[in-house]
């Protein structure tokens, strides 16, 4: 890449609370932030309990209680998280905004629609008009509200950002494509930083509905989390801290999650084009989603030189902004000279002090789309 | 040196045509594919005027594809695979031989029909007070369009699985301005190298009940009410009320020049520039005064190292609303200074709804024909402008022009606004 992005910041929601470090000293301790179970659930459902993140209020937000309304969960976390990253950026506040773009990746957004208590009406009368039912339950604003795009207004038009920007859908790997994307409009020049961030899906019944079809009820390293990652990509580095940039990267998809192929095809060109060695790999931080990923990183990796990471223990499955914070997990390692060692994505890790020089950060969709970065930390 | 990308497929399905060419042809003949919807009208909507697909069409489809994916094939992915499989066939591209490709899929998500909506309502369990889930999994599990298949990528997949794809596969999700940012985004990965040949395009069920809901309880769509469904929309006309729902599906082929002509391809346009930009507004709208609009218009040229002089023609997004028409009238004064009452503009949306996510790609190969034959298509239902488009040179009927730059703009709800400039193949001046 002609023009380096640098990682100048970041910042976190989840269940663990505000910031990475809960996140890594609750790895640490083996501690989960449980809640009850928000929603209704099918019979064979199997977890009470869930990594849920309450809904930022409009005084949170800095937002007046009109605009709160447009909003829904996801939105107000993402722009919750937005505003943490963008206030704590040194960097960010010299930028000029119409430089500065925004890439977010974001599972689906959606409440239940129609609402329940439509459906409730629906069923109690079955003679009375569908569309005069449901144009009642439906706010004005249900329609923006429950696109995509509109998480992204609310945090542009806050901030007064109007550079390039893209949003992507609706896994895990959307959250490395808007990392990568954002990479590339810095090296293209369009933008001088960019905004990067990931959403998960809310918990709700569509999403357990869907669990039950991915398989992932019988899962168990799949609780449900929610939460929102967002990062500061810049030309140029923060001041005081280790340089961490991203130094490659790569993007595809495989039609086989149980063969390995793919997986290590994406993973060489990665490090080929941070012309890093995958002997100086330090950390590997992986959704774990397939048998064929597993098997990739342990014939390139080995199984025991370069430790596994990853959030979920402490936050859930996170969708498209697990990735992200996968990432963040990452620059805090770095930045202190520490990685989590994970025996299996399921065990307690082990903190260990070692000055990180590149880590490897993917993510698989349960599609088989899958995405490669790699960070690498300049010497301090 | 920058690398060229060109179009060497392009294919469509919409409402009343299943070929790009159908639809090129239709427009030209001022035919509009905007109708009320039988079902909408005895469900109650005040207006229901869209520019639905037949269905008979979808059961065509969906015959045809049955078997074509291991991935569940919702109405998106059907709409997709036909368009794809146009596009892919006039490339006459054998996928299986590139090495470096890419799919870049826009679609926004999946909402219930009626009939889904009141399967769900039936499972409502009046003595719990709530949707028995358990017996709503074992009903309609086997249905592919299901409330929880409701995923955004269910079209990529299906065509990632089918062409063979194991490079980018993306799904994005920016509301009207999607397929635009698909073709963008495609473009960019060939322009630096990532890529030599990407597939992108974007598909829509959106003349469905969920959407006809929101966006009429939102006051987007027209509440013209007619026995002549086809000139409620009327893009930049002084009486227009607001958008009429489209649905369908395009793609386009692109890919470098080397690698086009290194297989003999016939190469139908090139895609000169491409921006994509935030705004700093408001979920509802942009600003009026066309400032956005025009910034983005402008970094398009910009890309493609041309000057506003060399656009010959704009297919705008011209939704048909009040506020999306006359900023982006505004929007085309600021960019264009005296020639914006010359520059002729069209908008394909009077004809075909506006199709959100689709749109941009369904107007992008709509361009690469105006190119490929040089002409102008109408805005159906232009009579006269207001104040904010008067001054537009708005094309009223099919003619003949010198096209060379063509501009396409995708303004989406959520601040998210995209052009492209695609242009005439002239062998002798790429690499300008």
């Amino acid at each position: 890449m002609k023009r380096a992005a640098y990682i100048s910041g970041g910042a976190s929601i989840s269940a663990a609370g505000i910031g990475i470090d809960v996140i890594w000293q609750q790895l640490v301790a083996g501690q989960r932030s449980l809640s009850a179970l928000p929603c209704q659930a099918f019979e064979e459902w199997p977890w009470p309990q869930v990594f849920m993140v309450a809904e930022p209020s409009a005084t949170d937000l800095g937002v007046d209680r009109k605009t709160h309304r447009t909003m829904e969960k996801q939105a107000a976390l993402a722009l919750r998280a937005a505003s943490i990253a963008i206030k704590e950026s040194t960097v960010l506040r010299e930028r000029d905004m119409s430089r500065v773009g925004l890439y977010l990746g974001l599972a689906t957004v959606e409440d239940p629609s129609p609402s329940w208590s439509a459906l409730q009406e629906m069923h109690a009368n079955p003679t009375a008009s569908l569309t005069a039912i449901c144009s009642r339950e439906m706010p004005p604003f249900f329609g923006l509200s429950q696109l995509n795009s509109s998480a992204c207004a609310h945090i542009a038009g806050m901030f007064g950002m109007t550079g390039a920007m893209g949003g992507y859908s609706p896994f895990a790997d959307a959250g490395l494509q808007a990392l990568i994307e954002a990479a590339l409009s810095i090296d293209e020049e369009d933008n001088d930083a960019a905004l990067v961030g990931g959403v998960s899906q809310k918990i709700n019944p569509s999403l357990l509905l869907q669990y039950e079809h991915l398989g992932w009820s019988k899962r168990e390293t799949h609780l449900p989390g929610e939460g929102a990652a967002f990062l500061i990509l810049d030309v140029k580095p923060s001041a005081g801290m280790r340089r961490v940039r991203l130094s490659g990267y790569s993007r595809g998809y495989s039609t086989n999650a149980s063969s390995a192929g793919a997986y290590e095809r994406l993973l060489i060109r990665a490090l080929e084009m941070a012309c890093v060695d995958r002997g100086d790999v330090d950390w590997l931080l992986t959704n774990g989603e397939s048998a064929g990923e597993q098997v990739a990183l342990r014939s390139l990796f080995g199984d025991s030189v370069v430790p596994l990471g990853c959030c979920r223990p402490s936050t859930g499955v996170l969708g498209s902004a697990e990735p992200l914070f996968n990432v963040l997990l990452a620059v805090h390692g770095m930045q202190h000279g520490k990685r989590l060692n994970f025996a299996s994505l399921e065990s307690q890790p082990k903190p260990e002090d070692v000055p990180l020089r590149h880590a490897v950060v993917t993510a698989e969709a349960p599609g088989g789309q899958y995405a490669v970065v790699v960070l690498s930390a300049e010497a301090a | 040196m920058r690398r060229e990308v060109v179009v060497t497929g392009i294919g469509v399905i919409c409402s009343q045509a299943m070929s790009a060419q159908e639809t090129f042809l239709r427009l030209r003949n001022k035919q509009s594919s905007v109708r009320n919807h039988p079902g909408y009208a005895s469900y109650g909507f005040p207006n229901p005027a869209c520019a639905y697909v037949d269905e008979a069409v979808w059961r065509q489809l969906r015959a045809r594809h049955e078997k074509r994916s291991c991935y569940p094939m919702g109405p998106h992915a059907h709409l997709a695979a036909h368009a794809a499989d146009e596009a892919v066939a006039q490339s006459d591209i054998a996928f299986g031989k590139v090495d470096r490709k890419g799919l870049f899929v826009a679609s926004n998500k999946y909402t219930l029909t009626e009939q889904q909506l009141l399967a769900l309502a039936r499972h409502y369990d009046d003595a719990a007070e709530r949707v028995d889930l358990d017996a709503y999994l074992r009903a309609e599990a086997h249905e592919p369009s299901s409330y929880f298949h409701k995923r955004q990528d269910m079209a990529a997949l299906a065509l990632a699985d089918h062409f063979g794809f194991d490079d980018i596969v993306t799904t994005q999700g920016d509301a009207c301005a999607a397929g635009g940012m698909a073709i963008g985004s495609g473009y960019r990965s060939i322009l630096h190298g990532e890529l030599d040949v990407a597939l992108c395009g974007a598909t829509e069920a959106s003349a469905s009940y969920m959407m006809m809901l929101m966006f009429t309880v939102l006051g987007a769509l027209s509440q013209s009410a007619t026995d002549r469904p086809e000139t409620i929309s009327r893009p930049f006309d002084k009486d227009r009320s607001g958008f009429v729902l489209g649905e369908g599906s395009a793609f386009l082929v692109l890919e470098s020049l080397e690698h086009a002509r290194l297989r003999g391809a016939t190469i139908l346009a090139e895609v000169s520039g491409f921006s994509r930009q935030t705004e700093a507004w408001k979920i509802t709208a942009s600003p009026p005064d066309g400032t956005q609009y025009a910034r983005c218009m402008r970094a398009a040229i910009d890309d493609a190292g041309m000057v506003p002089d060399d656009i010959d023609h704009i297919n705008a997004h011209g939704t048909s609303t009040q506020a999306n028409d006359s900023c982006e009238g505004a929007a085309i004064s600021l960019t264009f200074g005296d020639r914006a009452s010359q520059i002729p503009v069209t908008s394909n949306k009077s004809a075909l709804g506006h199709s959100l996510a689709a749109c941009g790609v369904i107007e992008a190969a709509m361009s690469v024909l105006s190119l490929q034959t040089q002409t102008l298509l109408p805005t159906l239902n232009f009579n006269e402008g207001d104040a904010a488009t008067a001054g537009l040179n708005v094309v009223k009927n099919a003619q003949e022009a010198k096209l060379d730059h063509i501009i396409s703009n995708s303004f989406g709800f959520g601040s998210e606004n995209c052009s492209l400039v695609l242009s005439r193949f002239r062998p002798a001046e790429v690499g300008r």
